[in-house]
């Protein structure tokens, strides 16, 4: 645990890991500065921030950063009467900086660190280019988690074969983790199949298969498709992901063998029976799985038993 | 003697969390206690009672795979808010007591004798 970071840095869903530590501050930071000099007035300054809508101004020498003023600074002097001095006099000289090229989980720690509003930001040179406040730092976050999350769901494009007639089919995206959605589909799914009327000893093997292996998106993937596909005489149930992958399926299919930690355990699952039992349920069922690049599994369950059993 | 939910919520002192509308006449089989959830979807039949520890939304639609009549909720834990929504949504009866599991089990066992 990192602190100042207020999720777990070791376990977290590693695209927000690697999304703090690939986003840099210089991809977050305004680096439309407005600047001061030591000469310059508070009350020069007070009329920058206003105008520019900031609140903090920093004090240049050479292009080098000197100082800062901000606006507690301002009210300070519009307090003791001394606006209409220079900057240089009441500006902090003890700055704590970023450096573009640092990740934000940096520029996160920092402001819990050290409680400032705002970071100048220096570059090798010690030149200063930017400026970074917290909500820079939330709307770039926000950007590139919403431009990543659109990219893994278009990744994980379903592999299902076109529709036949006849053909009804179903699709369902589930996320790693999300426990507040977990078993939705699955709900669904049995609820529109008891409508239209299915046996209820066959729905059950239905809604046992599709939540066994709902949950096992939800608990071993990094997120993927439940995909419906109901035909009059059965229905294809897939769970198609992009990774991890099983790296012994052999193991997988074992009554028992978990790969399970104790938080998915906590939650009631992770007993090592997904798959056997998802087995156990269906008429036919198949498996393909390859590291790193995803499981899909495919269980078939007849609607119709002596039909099917010709 | 048959088991229902008026028996149950007498003998254990169970307070009702939600009251499906099958509550006074569902009949109840079996008592399955167990807090795997992938234990209890290798339970064969239905009707039965699913008593656990677990607290979370998980349990009610874990009971619903299975056809469950109805969930207790064992050693006084406080159900989470989502359970009771999706134990109200799927028309689940939820019942909990501040029994332990093994007081649960011996009174409804004696029941069922």
């Amino acid at each position: 645990m990192n602190p100042g970071i207020p999720i777990n840095t070791t376990n977290s869903p590693s695209v927000i890991l690697e999304l703090i530590h690939r986003i840099k501050v210089k991809d977050v930071m305004t680096s439309q500065l407005r600047t001061a000099e030591r000469t310059t007035t508070m009350k020069e300054i007070q009329r920058i921030m206003r105008e520019n809508k900031i609140s903090g101004v920093p004090i240049l020498e050479d292009y080098r950063l000197v100082g800062m003023i901000s606006v507690d600074d301002i009210i300070r002097a519009l307090d003791q009467g001394y606006i209409d001095s220079n900057a240089e006099l009441h500006m902090s000289k003890k700055l704590i900086v970023l450096e573009d090229d640092m990740p934000i989980s940096f520029g996160i720690t920092y402001f819990e660190k050290y409680k400032f509003g705002r970071f100048p930001v220096i570059n090798k040179e010690k030149e200063l280019v930017g400026i970074v406040t917290s909500r820079d730092i939330t709307l770039g976050l926000l950007v590139e988690l919403n431009k990543t999350i659109e990219e893994m769901e278009h990744q994980i494009q379903t592999t299902a074969q076109p529709l036949r007639e006849g053909q009804e089919r179903k699709e369902y995206f589930v996320r790693q983790y999300d426990y507040e959605q977990a078993g939705r589909a699955s709900t669904e799914i049995k609820k529109y199949l008891n409508e239209k009327g299915v046996d209820k000893k066959i729905l059950r093997s239905i809604a046992v298969a599709s939540y066994e292996l709902e949950m096992n998106l939800v608990n071993h993937s990094v997120g993927g498709f439940m995909i419906f596909t109901i035909q009059p005489d059965r229905i294809t149930i897939e769970a198609v992901d992009k990774g991890p992958g099983i790296p012994d399926l052999e193991k997988a299919l074992t009554e028992g063998f978990s790969t399970a930690n104790d938080w998915i355990r906590s939650l009631g699952f992770g007993a090592g029976m997904g798959l056997p039992n998802t087995k156990r349920v269906c008429d036919e069922f198949e498996i393909h799985s390859e590291v790193p690049h995803g499981t899909h599994v495919k269980g078939v369950i007849y609607l119709k038993k002596e039909e099917s059993a010709l | 003697m048959h088991l229902n939910f008026n028996t149950i919520q007498e003998t254990l002192k169970a307070q009702v969390l939600h009251r499906a509308s099958d509550f006074n006449t569902r009949s109840i089989g079996k008592v399955v206690a167990c807090d795997l959830m992938s234990d209890v979807l290798t339970e064969e039949g239905d009707d039965f009672l699913l008593v656990t520890y677990l607290s979370s939304e998980q349990v009610a639609r874990t009971a619903d795979m299975v056809n469950a009549a109805g969930i207790l909720l064992v050693g006084g834990k406080e159900a989470q808010p989502a359970l009771v929504k999706t134990a109200e949504a799927l028309g689940l009866s939820l019942l909990s007591t501040s029994l332990s599991c093994f007081e649960v089990c011996v009174h409804l066992g004696k029941i069922l004798e």
